[in-house]
Parts: C-alpha cells; structure tokens; sequence
C-alpha cells in the first residue's frame, strides 16, 4: 500500500480526501448544506456532532453509500464519484461500521479476503496464500490469535481488529471510523488506539465519528465538529477546550449532570437473592450466578461491568426474557415473582428499556405513535376499536414531557434521530407507569443533548419514586447518576459500592479483576 | 389540538410510504389497457362485477394470506384447506348417513368446540381466583361442551347438512388445522414455509380419503333426477348466484363474501389491538416480545384464520362448480401470495395491507379477464402472470426509478 501514494512524507501539504460544498438531500430535504472537510494522511480527524448533525450522511458521501450529491469530491486531488461502496475501496477508502460486516462462520483469513481470494491451480482457493497473508495485516494489528479461528468465536474488540484488517488487506488508505468502541471494553479499546496510532504512523488516515468526548481527546489530531448538516467550526484538538466543543456541537453551553440528593423513601422495593441464568446450549455453565441485592423505592442501582460479564443478562433475565434458564428468587414488593414472560411482569409494574435499539426495542416500519402506544396496549380490551385520537394526544404529552422532537406522531419511526428514537421508547416504558425500571444502556449512542435529557427523566423518576436498575457502557455515566453501583465479572458479583466509595478506579478494578 | 392534524395530504402519504403508489398506478394502468383494448364490453357493468365474482372465491385465501404474511410467516397450506373445504361440503351436503366427510368432522368439531370452550372457561375462572379448582372445571366444561358438538352433529350428519350447517361447519375445520400449524410455527419454532409445506401435503392427502377410491368427484345435484335420490338444499346454489338490482341479476354473492372479509380485516389491522399486534410482530418479532405482546398466540391466530377462510373459499368453490373434488385449490396457494405480492405487501413481515390485497386480486383478475376477452390461451397467461409478478416487485422496489436515477448521476460523475 505504500507504493501508491507517494507524495506524503510525514504531514503531506495536500490532503488525501478533500471534500468541498458537498449538498445531500434526502426525498426533498436538504440534510448537508454545503460541508467542507479535508482529510490528510497521518492524521486522526474527529468528525463531531449530535445525532442527526449529518455524520453519518457525510462519510456514506464519502464511502460510496449515496452517490446522488452535489458538490466536489477530490481524492488525491482528483474529482471522484463513487457508485458503490466496492468503487470507493478500489481508491483506497474504507469505511468500517457501527455494526460490524463479518461473516460469522468464516474464519479471521476468510473473512479478510472475501471476494478477493487468492486463486491457485486448477480455480480453486488457495488457503496456504490466504493465511499467511492473513497474518501479516492482523500482526500489524496486535492480533495475536490464529487466522484459521472462525470469527464467531472472537470477542467484539477482536472483530473490531478482524473488521479493521479487512480494509487494511484492501490497501486502504483513509479508514472511516463509525462509532468503533461503541461495544468494546476498556482494555479492547485501549487496544484500538495503540493499533490506530501505529497506522498513522504508516501514513493512513483516519476519520473517527464518535460521541465519546474523552476518547476523542485521545486518539484526535484534528476536530471537526458538525451542526444540522453544516460545518461549524475545525480545530486542532489540542487548541479546543471540551467545554467549548461541547458548544459547537449542541449550539447552547452544556449544564454538567449530577444526582447528589439523598433517595426519599426508606421502603424495599425488589428483593433479588440467589439469582442465575443457565447458558442456553452449553450445560453446566452459567451466564449468571448468584446474585443477590435490595433496590429501595426511588433508587438507582447501576449495573457495571465489561462487555460479557453479564450485565445484559441481569436485567433481561428479571424481565423473564432470559437466554437460559432462570433460578434464585425475585420479591417484588414482597410478593415473589413468577419470571416467565414479559406481559406478565409488565402487569407487575416492571418495564425493560432494552441495549440493542434497532434489534430489539423499535418496530421500524410503524409509526412513532404505534411504537409508543405498543407497551400500553397490553391493557386495552382486545374487542373494543383503539382511539387513535386519544393515542396521538398521549404520544404529543409524551413528547412535550420528554423533548422529543418530531414533524409528525405519525411519521416512521424509523425517520427520527437516535436519540430522538431512544426516547419515544423510554416513553413507551413509562406510559405502562412502571415501579421498576430497567435500563440497558440507556444512552448508547445518542446525542448529548438527547443524553442530558433522559438523565434529567431519571431524577425526576427517582424523586417520584421510580427504582431503576440501570447498566452503561460508560462509568462515568454510572457515578454520575447512580445511588448504587453493582459490579458484575464473569456473571458474578465482584462488588456492591455506595456512592460514598464510587470510584472510577475501584470499579474497574472489581470489574477486570 | 386541531382534529384532523393527523392526517396527512395523499401526496404526504405516498411520499411517506404508507401507501404505495406502485400497485396502486399498475392497477390503473392495466385498468386503463382493458378499457383501450376491449372498450365497453370490458367496461361494462357486468363485466366488471363478473371479474370481481370470478375472482372472489381465489382471493378469500389471498385476504387470510395477507395477515400471516403481515407477521413474517407464509402459508402454503391454503391450496389444499381448499380442497379439503370442497370435499366435506359436497360429501355433509349429498350423503345421508355415516360416511367418511361424517366420520372425520364429528370428532374433529366436537373436539375444537371442546378446546375452546375449555379455554374460555380457564380464563374466565382463573381470572375469578378459584385456585386449584379452576383447571377441573375448565375441563368440565369442555368435555360437555364437546359432547353436545357431537351430538347435535348426529342428527345433522343422518339427514344432511343445511347450508348454514355447512358454512359454519367447514370453515372450522380449516380453522383447527390453521391452528395445528400456529402451534408448531409459535411453540416449536418450525419456520412457517416447513410447517405449512408439510400441512399442504398431508391436508390435501386428507382431501383424498376422505373423497375416496383414489380422490373422487362429488357433484352436487339440485333435483333428484338420475341420481341416487339425495339432493343438496336449494339455498346452496345461491352461494353461486347474482343478487338482482333493477330487475337485472347484478352482484355475485361470491363478492359479497370476499369483500366482506376485506373488510372485516382492514377494520382489525387499522383499528383493533390485534392489528397493531400483527404489524408489531411483522416488523420486530423480539421487539414485540418485550413490549408484552404474546407472539405465539397471535401467531396461532393468523394461521387459524388463514385455514378458516380457505376452507371457506373450499365451500363457496363446492357451490360454484356444483362438485366437491381433492383437485379443487390446486396452485391456489401461489395465487394468493401472488395477489399479496403484487398489491406491496412486503414477504418480510410488517410492512403492507389487506387494501394493498384488493388491489393484488384486482390486477390478477383484470389481467385474465382482459386476456380472456383476447382470446389469449391460459398458457399464455401464465406466463404473463409471472412476469406481472416480477415487473410488479420490481416497481416496488423503486428498481426502475433508481437504476435511471443511478445511470444519470453515473454519467455526471464521469465529467464531474
């Protein structure tokens, strides 16, 4: 990959992508206004912004996803349109995604040339060539494993690493980022970004979306900061204070979020003693064992732990939707809980904000409306006609109450932001008014605006008397909000802290053990 | 708030996607191509209400068809449900005494009575705390339920079915071999395209035994007259009949049927909770899960349907060709995902309507009629059939519109 680009020794002066004036609508609606983003070699570019800020419309521009823009596309210099995602590689850029594009019962080698296998005699594939190619791009890579372990098998920080070797074997030269430590632990992200800085250091360039402040602060070279469709401000990332960044990005000063008062009810919600999870196919394991904890009215108990430890599990688990089989007692109220299916703990008063939005929380092709009123349903007479009117008030309370902002309650759901999306489903959960609520990630890739949202929702539940178990990705999140932090390794609990022992360090240490 | 703000404008609408204007504009289009080619004599009254009557009895599967496909599922059994509606009908209606159709439908109704009047029992008296007591009961209840089925059947299987005897008989054991497949499809977890594959061979093998000597024809005869002597009730000849308006024998009561049935399923999927239900499990089955929908029930229900207005369609079939037979419904499977297919309703699950059906069944039957009016052979229409099918598809999948679209901003971006 060295060969074809010559003309950047260190800091090139022309940059690899130059993108100018670039316009993109969608049915109509004008969503990029004219952005200017230039892209060198060696450097990590941030690409900032809110949901819906036009990120993700931006680098489909640049990958190759939408070819139906206006404006001008220099790469190396030279103007390019790419048809496809296939034309925009041929050039040497590659965009790796949010939700990784593996083939899960391939191997690591498979997956790295599939489509561009190594022929041998007689037509076929040859392996021997494929695996030792396969092995130098993953060494560059820190990857340690064989080549010939079928990727199902890898934690999500490895096929990060496999999907990042991907582009590398196709000679990329500027890697698009989307989110890429979204599911990875501490220690896998680490990882990344030693990998990240070793390909700056072999001259590729990286643009890297995210909505992590601190890791931008990391890994950044340079921050580009996008605003409903416009390029708002560019700066080198050393010279733009965090706050300030957050103002670009949001249009208004940030107010910081914490949860400092004292719980106002002293009664015991939910009782949990001895609970485990089987594995589903594998007997004798267990995804969860032994957990045991109290939740008083009005707490937030926060779950923390690394991706795998089961916290997923936990919750899933009490809202009887479990992999495996369930065991150990669940009181509610005093009352013990018959775990089996959802409809009955929703009748309860238990609600589940599931982690996974797109998988398992939205009904993409019905309205916002539909989607809200969903959950609600279970208590309306299956013979009596729904009140549509009655439905679209509810939905328009729920989005004055809660900030979402949308045209029209009847849109697609599928047509609002992330954030936007996350909300209507917390809604949905509190039109059923639960007790208990369980939050899986609540915000995951949402907004910052959209954040601070759903963190004032969860004071104003908690001083209404709501207990919430909730798990994060981010530990900061956890100590910011949270009452109680419970740590979760292997499926065990590995620590139960008090917010007058929270700290960032103790929990992760109880976590990676 | 205002009351109609809800509403969006048609052209909101369309570009919004809830209706889909492909099979809408193939519609007029192929409307439009009849009344170029044939003038009045396709677009008569008559010929009209004709395509409509004709095509009526084919797409009472197409309507069932629409919900299970609505949840993801297909239903391949359709075909055969048909078949076997056809047989009991003609054999309940000109048999007198014990024969095959009696043997088979006495304990198969005496037993789907008997459920379901257990399960309505269990849930009324489980709701009421009887503790323990409740299950007893239940099956009390059904027992009893099931043998009054059964014995207000044996007169009826003796002297001969009446027509309302047979409507509401047949139907419902299309209904508990609907539900068979719901069962197996919600709680066993055996894809739809399986279960149903399965259940169109061993129901249409059904068919045949029940017919006997190797699937026979059972005509339906209205005077006695070089027949044994049974004759099938007046009253089932008008299932076949036009109602007159004006003097003049107008509308077929075949389309009366269908269009009834469109009805009654567009009010269910746009305005009761099973709909959004439907939808819901269509569009994110696990979401649906989690948002307390019971998934398997609703499942059970769609099949349950879907075998229920087959063997309806079976019925009306016996009626209008005056012959129950194990041929009767054959490919009718095809035609109805066809129909469905062609209206916009996404294979996928969660995205269409039963109107979105109407318009199917509609193109379909105004193809062949015009086709017919040309004295085009039906080999010939078949093939026409499937390439409707695949243009219809592609349309929808905006293929045309996008390749064009593709093809401009190529050349653009050769001389940017």
């Amino acid at each position: 990959m060295k060969g074809k680009n010559n003309h950047n020794g260190g800091r090139a002066p022309h940059p690899v992508v130059s993108m100018k004036q670039i316009r993109k609508s969608f049915s109509g609606v004008e969503v990029l206004h004219g952005v200017d983003l230039e892209v060198h070699s060696g450097l990590v570019t941030a690409l900032m912004g809110e949901n819906g800020a036009g990120k993700s419309t931006l680098m489909n521009v640049l990958s190759g996803v939408h070819s139906d823009w206006r404006g001008t596309l220099l790469v190396r210099g030279e103007a390019s349109r790419f048809n496809s995602t296939a034309a925009a590689e041929a050039t040497g850029i590659a965009m790796i995604h949010q939700e990784l594009n593996l083939v899960p019962g391939l191997t690591v080698a498979e997956n790295l040339f599939l489509g561009r296998e190594p022929i041998g005699r007689f037509g076929s594939i040859d392996f021997a060539t494929m695996n030792r190619k396969a092995r130098q791009v993953m060494r560059r890579l820190q990857y340690t494993l064989p080549v010939t372990t079928p990727v199902e098998s890898l934690r999500m920080g490895q096929r990060q690493l496999v999907e990042i070797g991907k582009a590398l074997a196709a000679e990329a030269e500027v890697l698009l980022m989307d989110e890429p430590t979204s599911a990875l632990s501490e220690r896998e992200i680490d990882t990344l970004f030693a990998v990240i800085r070793q390909l700056k250091e072999e001259s590729v360039a990286v643009v890297y979306v995210s909505h992590r402040l601190e890791e931008i602060y990391r890994i950044a070279d340079t921050i580009a900061v996008l605003r409903d469709g416009r390029l708002v401000h560019t700066a080198a990332a050393g010279s733009l204070k965090r706050s300030e960044l957050v103002r670009h990005m949001i249009g208004r000063p940030q107010e910081r979020f914490y949860n400092h008062d004292e719980i106002r009810y002293k009664k015991t919600v939910c009782r949990v003693s001895g609970f485990g999870c089987s594995h589903p196919r594998v007997a004798r394991k267990s995804l969860l064992r032994d957990i045991s904890f109290e939740l008083r009215k009005g707490e937030i108990l926060g779950v923390a732990g690394l991706l795998g430890s089961g916290r997923t599990v936990l919750l899933e688990s009490l809202f009887g939707a479990a992999p495996g089989a369930v065991s150990g007692r669940v009181e509610l109220d005093g009352e013990e809980l018959n775990i089996k299916a959802p409809a009955a703990l929703m009748s309860r008063g238990m609600a589940l904000l599931t982690e996974d939005r797109q998988k398992t929380g939205l009904i993409p092709g019905l309205s916002v409306r539909e989607n809200y009123m969903l959950s609600a349903l279970i208590r309306k007479s299956a013979w009596v006609p729904l009140k549509i009117r009655e439905e679209l008030a509810a939905v328009k309370r729920a989005a004055g109450d809660l900030n979402i902002s949308m045209a029209d309650p009847q849109q697609p759901i599928a047509t609002l932001s992330g954030g936007n999306q996350q909300k209507v489903l917390l809604a949905k959960w509190l039109a059923i008014s639960p007790r208990l609520l369980l939050l899986d990630d609540p915000t995951r890739g949402i907004d910052v605006g959209s954040k601070h949202d759903i963190y004032l929702l969860l004071s104003r539940l908690r001083r209404e008397g709501v207990s919430i178990i909730m798990t994060s990705s981010e530990i900061s999140e956890l100590l910011a909000v949270c009452d109680r932090i419970l740590v979760l390794r292997d499926g065990c609990a590995a620590g139960i802290f008090n917010r007058t022992e929270f700290t960032r360090d103790a929990i992760l240490k109880a976590a990676s053990g | 708030m205002d009351n109609g703000s809800h509403k969006l404008s048609l052209g909101g609408r369309l570009t919004a996607g809830r209706i889909n204007a492909a099979p809408f504009l193939g519609l007029l289009a192929i409307f439009a191509a009849g009344a170029a080619l044939n003038g009045n004599m396709f677009l008569s009254l008559y010929n009209q209400l004709n395509v409509l009557g004709r095509n009526s009895i084919i797409a009472l599967p197409a309507v069932g068809m629409t919900l299970v496909i609505l949840t993801g599922g297909i239903d391949l059994s359709v075909g055969s449900m048909v078949s076997l509606g056809s047989v009991i009908t003609a054999m309940l209606l000109m048999e007198r005494g014990w024969s095959r159709s009696g043997f088979l439908m006495l304990p198969f109704l005496a037993l789907i009575t008997g459920s379901a009047v257990f399960g309505l029992t269990r849930r009324i008296t489980s709701a009421n705390h009887l503790g323990k007591l409740h299950l007893p009961l239940s099956f009390l209840t059904g027992a009893a339920a099931a043998a009054a089925a059964g014995l207000i059947m044996v007169p009826l299987i003796r002297s001969g079915f009446s027509v309302p005897a047979v409507l509401l008989c047949v139907p419902l054991a299309g209904l508990g071999l609907g539900a068979f497949s719901g069962f197996f499809i919600a709680k066993k977890n055996i894809q739809p395209f399986v279960v149903t594959l399965a259940m169109m061979s061993a129901v249409l093998g059904l068919s045949k035994t029940v017919a006997g000597s190797g699937g026979r024809i059972h005509p339906i005869y209205y005077d006695a007259a070089g027949t044994a002597g049974a004759v099938a009730p007046a009253g089932f000849a008008w299932l076949n009949s036009k109602i007159a308006f004006f003097g003049t024998e107008l509308v077929p009561v075949t389309a009366l049927f269908f269009l009834a049935a469109v009805i009654a399923v567009h009010l269910l999927l746009t305005r009761f909770r099973f709909g959004r239900y439907v939808y819901a499990i269509g569009g994110n089955e696990e979401a649906a899960r989690l948002s307390g929908v019971k998934v398997d029930r609703i499942k059970i229900a769609v099949y349950a349907f879907s075998g229920w207005i087959s063997a309806l369609a079976g019925v009306l079939y016996c009626s209008a060709y005056a012959q129950g037979k194990p041929d009767a419904g054959a490919n009718w499977e095809l035609d109805a995902i066809a129909a469905v297919v062609i209206g916009g309703t996404s294979l996928s699950g969660g995205k269409g309507s039963v109107r979105s059906t109407l318009i199917g069944v509609l193109i379909l039957g105004y193809l062949g009629n015009i086709l017919n009016l040309q004295e085009v052979p039906g080999e010939v229409q078949d093939i026409l059939k499937g390439v409707i099918i695949l243009i219809a598809v592609l349309l929808q999948k905006g293929g045309i519109v996008q390749s064009v679209k593709k093809y401009i901003h190529r050349r653009k971006g050769e001389q940017p």
